[in-house]
């Protein structure tokens, strides 16, 4: 009973209920088919049935009345004729009841009616009257009975109401039940379905799907979709944990990674702030050493200038009065402070090498090799000197340093082939070490590996200067320039035949080397 | 006029001032040297004020050999006062130097120096250049 009252206040639902509605719908649709079927069936039996039996009960009129309305019309006899035909009336569903009689040879023929003929709903029967004479059969009038259908109609109305009223009552509970039925065994365990899956989550670890149903121990239909489900539900929560336990172990990878970073940031600024800083105090520290050579410079050139001076006027004023070995003094004197204004120029010249922007711009360096090799070669016209050049030669580099490099280099070149009787310098590119590299080769003096190191060392020098004049300072200024560039010099030689400078005016990156190859074929 | 053109030169050591002055002994042509010592010993010989008042301000000096580094008032504030001013814009002007940085050649050329003659410590070599230089301007102003 409980389950019916909680079935009947679920009214609402019920009338939402799309299966409730459809089934009842169409419990009902059919229940009434078939009653209103069955209705018609029966009461078509029951017409049949009535009507037979008034078709019967006239017949017995013919065998239970006739004979005496016979005699009684044959003897004129009104009143027995009335009170017969009253008979035949109170038959069930005899209206009217009349006679004629025969007016075939008589003036006044007899007519009695008793009731009233309809033209409807009725059943006529007429019944010939005749006299048993001696001559035989005579007819002598006719007997006409009326059965009137009104009962049989009325009969059937009532049934057909009752009927009706009996199989809707019926077809309504009938419907009820069903609906309940319907409601105990599937639709409150598909809400119960419905409820859990809207509140399924499956990061809840849920419990699994259970329907509340007594006394159930057989498996049905619903028990399949349950455990259907429940396996669904297994198989999700199971995913959904390998993919926590992925995410987790993503999560870790990040969290571990944004750390790793984080610190390398940091890393990082420490070190772009160090390197700022060393950079800015390097910067200081050249601009100061820079200008402390600028001064350096002119400060001791001043002094040596007026030895020189005033040695000059010495020599001048009282050449002739001095023996020869003061005479010879005074020479070293000019000699020496000659050699010292030398240094201090090449001195200058180092330290401009290290002054200035950096501006790099595409260098034609066959060209310009050709043209300070033609400048320089006026110095020494009596020399028979030789220069090859690649042709198309390009550099990336600042213009003003790469003409005081090539100079150098050049003149260092002219310099230490004197010995020979046909000098040969050649200036080119080629691959080292799979960097395209410059190189300036000459078939002169050279030197000796050992002492490679110390050939770019500033007034450092591999050779007497009886042998060679010079400062030592031409290829530490080389060195400065490419150094600058970011980079590389080195020389190869052997002693008497020659010596190579290689020089690059960037470390290539894979980048660099591809732009410089660039420029090169332009 | 009767008196000797003078040549003012500005130099504030004495070495470097005598070596001058020696450079100086052989040049043609009779010139009065007027040694200065300081920029603003200068400037009062050239526009005859202070300890110079009573020279006559129209003796202009024929030429002006001029050191750059001086005390009180350098040699390039000399040449900008000369070059602003109605009397010396024309007198010229040769600078002195130990600099060989072209930077200085450029900033005493655009100040309106009329040469660069710089100290070289080859004497023999800075006495013709020298000669060569006054010959040229006290030529021209002849």
């Amino acid at each position: 009973m409980h389950s019916m009252g909680k079935f009947l206040n679920r009214g609402s639902t019920l009338s939402s209920d799309h299966i409730g509605r459809r089934l009842l719908f169409a419990i009902v649709l059919f229940s009434s088919l078939v009653t209103l079927l069955a209705t018609v069936f029966q009461l078509f039996i029951d017409f049949q049935r009535d009507i037979g039996q008034i078709k019967t009960r006239l017949d017995d009129v013919q065998s239970s009345y006739l004979a005496s309305i016979s005699a009684s019309l044959w003897n004129l006899d009104p009143s027995h004729l009335k009170l017969q035909m009253e008979g035949i009336r109170q038959l069930p569903d005899v209206e009217a009841v009349a006679i004629y009689e025969d007016p075939a040879d008589i003036a006044e023929p007899l007519t009695i009616v008793l009731g009233e003929f309809t033209q409807q709903r009725a059943i006529n029967r007429d019944y010939a009257i005749t006299h048993h004479a001696a001559d035989g059969e005579r007819h002598i009038g006719t007997l006409r009975v009326q059965a009137s259908l009104n009962g049989v109609y009325s009969r059937l109305w009532e049934k057909l109401v009752i009927i009706l009223f009996t199989q809707g009552i019926k077809t309504f509970l009938v419907s009820l039940f069903i609906l309940f039925i319907v409601y105990r065994l599937i639709t409150t365990h598909l809400v119960r379905i419905a409820q859990y899956v809207n509140q399924f989550d499956v990061a809840d670890s849920p419990e699994p799907l259970q329907l509340e149903r007594r006394n159930h121990n057989h498996h049905d239909e619903l028990d399949q979709v349950v455990g259907a489900f429940n396996r669904l539900s297994d198989n999700l929560t199971q995913a959904y944990d390998r993919m926590r336990q992925a995410n987790d172990a993503l999560a870790r990878d990040v969290l571990a990674r944004r750390k790793a970073e984080e610190e390398v940031r940091y890393l990082n600024t420490i070190l772009e702030d160090r390197v700022k800083q060393r950079t800015s105090e390097l910067q200081a520290a050249n601009d100061e050493l820079a200008s402390f050579c600028y001064s350096v410079s002119h400060d001791l050139r001043a002094p040596l200038r007026r030895i020189e001076g005033f040695r000059r006027m010495l020599e001048d004023d009282c050449n002739e009065l001095l023996p020869d070995q003061s005479q010879h003094y005074l020479g070293r004197i000019e000699a020496g402070t000659l050699e010292m204004s030398e240094m201090i120029d090449s001195f200058l010249h180092l330290s401009r090498a290290t002054l200035g922007e950096l501006h790099r711009e595409p260098i034609d360096v066959t060209q310009q090799a050709q043209q300070l090799f033609t400048v320089l070669r006026e110095r020494e016209p009596e020399r028979d000197i030789c220069l090859v050049v690649q042709p198309n030669l390009q550099a990336w580099a600042d213009k003003r340093f790469f003409t005081m490099l090539i100079t150098n280099l050049m003149e260092n070149a002219i310099k230490y082939t004197r010995p020979k009787a046909h000098a040969q310098i050649e200036i080119g590119q080629c691959l080292y070490q799979g960097q395209s590299v410059f190189y300036i080769r000459d078939n002169g003096a050279g030197f000796d590996m050992n002492y490679a190191e110390r050939l770019f060392a500033p007034f450092s020098r591999l050779h007497k200067a009886e042998e060679f004049e010079g400062t030592g300072i031409g290829l530490a200024t080389v060195q400065r320039i490419i150094s600058r560039h970011g980079g590389r010099i080195w020389a190869e030689s052997t002693p008497n035949k020659g010596a190579t400078f290689y020089f690059c005016f960037k470390e290539s990156t894979k980048d660099d080397e591809q732009r410089d190859n660039t420029v090169g074929r332009g | 006029m009767m008196s000797k053109e003078t040549i003012l030169l500005v130099e504030d050591n004495a070495d470097d001032a005598e070596l001058a002055l020696l450079s100086l002994k052989h040049i043609s042509g009779d010139y009065h040297i007027q040694l200065v010592t300081d920029g603003e010993q200068a400037l009062e010989y050239l526009y005859a004020q202070g300890r110079y008042a009573s020279r006559p301000i129209e003796q202009k000096p024929a030429l002006v050999l001029l050191d750059i580094n001086l005390p009180h008032g350098n040699g390039l504030s000399v040449l900008q006062r000369m070059r602003a001013s109605a009397e010396h814009h024309q007198t010229p002007v040769l600078i002195l130097t130990t600099s060989d940085e072209l930077t200085d050649l450029v900033q005493t050329r655009q100040l309106g120096a009329n040469s660069y003659l710089q100290k070289t410590v080859d004497f023999r070599h800075f006495t013709s250049r020298l000669h060569q230089e006054l010959n040229h301007w006290l030529a021209r102003a002849s």
